[in-house]
């Protein structure tokens, strides 16, 4: 591009050499603010992540501090009770978000992807519970699951259940409970992605299908489905690997287990780390 | 239902459980993650999209891979280093550590913007005498207004919402944050209800202005920017 603006400018001002003199170094400047910030606060953490995980390192018995070798993983691995518990759990949770997720979520983009009378708000609607942060659904779900005001009441109400039940400090329950308010959050993400992708699609070909006599079944099938195929792999993709670090919903709304003892079999794997040091603000 | 309305909760939560001070320091969290994510990200996503150079694939690749990242996983070296610039119970810790996860993603939306503008328009800028600057402030700028709007509130939901960074750094209650603020709530002995109701419309509220205010970008947004990559 410095070709087509020398070009422009045959009788070169002084500035003209500044100008194309410049850019050999200048995506290294633009990019330096965003470089540095990433080596300092992402780069350095992650490598010193990798080495502490080699070192004996612990604050109240410095005379064993030191290399370590692979003890720390071989621990985790073997002696760690917790450890297989929640990645199994992690696993489980990925599997059951994501794939609920993708399914409600591709329904909801379709039926908003319609023409209707108060299509926007539904939009809206729709979309709403992604602004919300994890901490706040949980209170929302916490509030819908208490026992004196939440579903349970009413259901019992309706002699559905008994009174004083409460999903959340239930073993039996709080998977299914949390997997819910989850799901609340989560489904708004794909709608949004797949909704955006619909937009795309032509017109001409379900015009075309129509002609040919397709059902509607057969164009979703044929036309739509194929058409998405990139946007769900890659919003499957990342769902899975943030649901994977989930902490914050999680660890508010169980405290990594009912009544706040930490479960550990209840949390995933990023909750776990951090069960010690902040189980103590949790309610008794 | 309980009968009748009353707006106490809303009073107490506000003043007895210090969610004013919480509210003014997300507001802060909030803005100054925004501008500095926006800006940074502008300047980097700039680069992206009008220039080759030697290590932008693998710049690319950097802020791809940062993207699987958790950020709980480095949550203690992030501390020492916090803790080393003296930056512990400062809300600048959690403001650079919000910019820091913010910036891939945004970086990466915001060049897909920028490709959007044809060059062409800004050599025509350069033709008429404009710099480089210039040209880029008064013929991209404009044009890349929804996108900023995107970004921007973006940034500024995600860190008005996220609690670990908050809890881990913060220790002090009046440098605290909306999320933690609400969390103490549910873990207070004995919940109370009411007050965790309008702690929960308290946080909601912003947010939802937001949204209710770029989502007709969210879509355009999405379909220019990400899925399109």
């Amino acid at each position: 591009m410095a070709q087509a603006a020398a070009v422009a400018k045959p009788p070169a001002p002084p500035r003209r050499r500044r100008a194309s003199a410049t850019p050999r170094r200048l995506p290294y400047l633009l990019i330096a603010p965003a470089a540095l910030l990433m080596l300092g606060f992402i780069a350095y953490p992650v490598i010193s992540v990798f080495y502490y995980s080699l070192q004996n390192y612990n604050p109240t018995k410095p005379w064993r501090n030191g290399y370590a070798g692979f003890d720390n993983f071989v621990h985790a691995f073997t002696k760690d009770p917790v450890f297989w518990d929640t990645l199994v759990f992690s696993a489980k949770w990925v599997f059951v978000e994501v794939g609920l997720q993708l399914l409600f979520g591709l329904a909801l983009a379709l039926i908003v992807n319609q023409t209707f009378v108060g299509r926007g708000l539904g939009r809206a609607l729709v979309f709403s519970p992604w602004a919300v942060s994890g901490v706040l659904t949980s209170a929302i779900w916490v509030l819908l699951y208490n026992s004196q005001t939440g579903i349970t009441r009413y259901l019992a109400d309706m002699g559905i259940g008994s009174y004083g039940t409460s999903w959340l400090s239930d073993t039996s329950t709080v998977f299914p409970a949390a997997v819910v308010a989850d799901l609340w959050r989560g489904v708004p993400f794909f709608a949004i992605l797949i909704l955006a992708d619909l937009q795309s699609v032509s017109k001409d070909l379900y015009e075309a299908a129509e002609v040919d006599g397709a059902s509607r079944l057969k164009q979703f099938w044929h036309i739509t489905l194929p058409h998405l195929k990139d946007a769900i792999i890659l919003s499957t993709l990342l769902r899975a690997v943030w649901e994977f670090n989930n902490v914050d919903l999680l660890y508010t709304l169980t405290g990594g287990g009912p009544a706040g003892r930490p479960r550990p079999s209840r949390s995933t794997s990023p909750t776990h780390p951090s069960t010690p040091t902040t189980s103590a603000t949790r309610r008794p | 239902m309980p009968w009748p309305i009353t707006f106490e909760h809303f009073e107490k939560v506000w003043t007895e459980r210090s969610f004013g001070t919480y509210f003014a320091n997300s507001v802060l969290v909030g803005v100054a993650t925004l501008l500095m994510t926006t800006l940074v990200a502008l300047a980097g996503g700039y680069a992206l999209a009008r220039f080759d150079f030697k290590i932008k694939r693998a710049f690319m690749l950097a802020l791809l891979c940062s993207q699987f990242v958790p950020g709980a996983l480095l949550l203690v070296p992030l501390f020492e280093i916090f803790a080393e610039l003296q930056m512990i119970n400062s809300l600048g810790s959690v403001i650079l550590a919000e910019t820091v996860f913010q910036l891939p993603l945004s970086m990466i939306l915001i060049s897909n913007f920028i490709k959007n503008v044809p060059y062409s328009l800004e050599e025509a800028a350069w033709v008429d005498g404009c710099n480089r600057m210039t040209a880029f402030r008064i013929v991209v700028l404009p044009l890349l207004r929804p996108g900023l709007i995107a970004v921007g509130s973006f940034a500024f939901v995600h860190s008005w919402n996220h609690f670990l960074f908050a809890l881990m750094f913060l220790n002090n209650q009046d440098k605290q944050t909306i999320p933690v603020g609400l969390n103490s709530l549910m873990s207070a002995d004995s919940v109370d209800l009411g007050a965790l109701a309008a702690g929960g419309i308290i946080a909601a509220v912003p947010v939802v202005i937001v949204f209710a205010f770029i989502q007709k970008w969210l879509i355009t947004g999405f379909s220019a920017g990400a899925v399109k990559g």
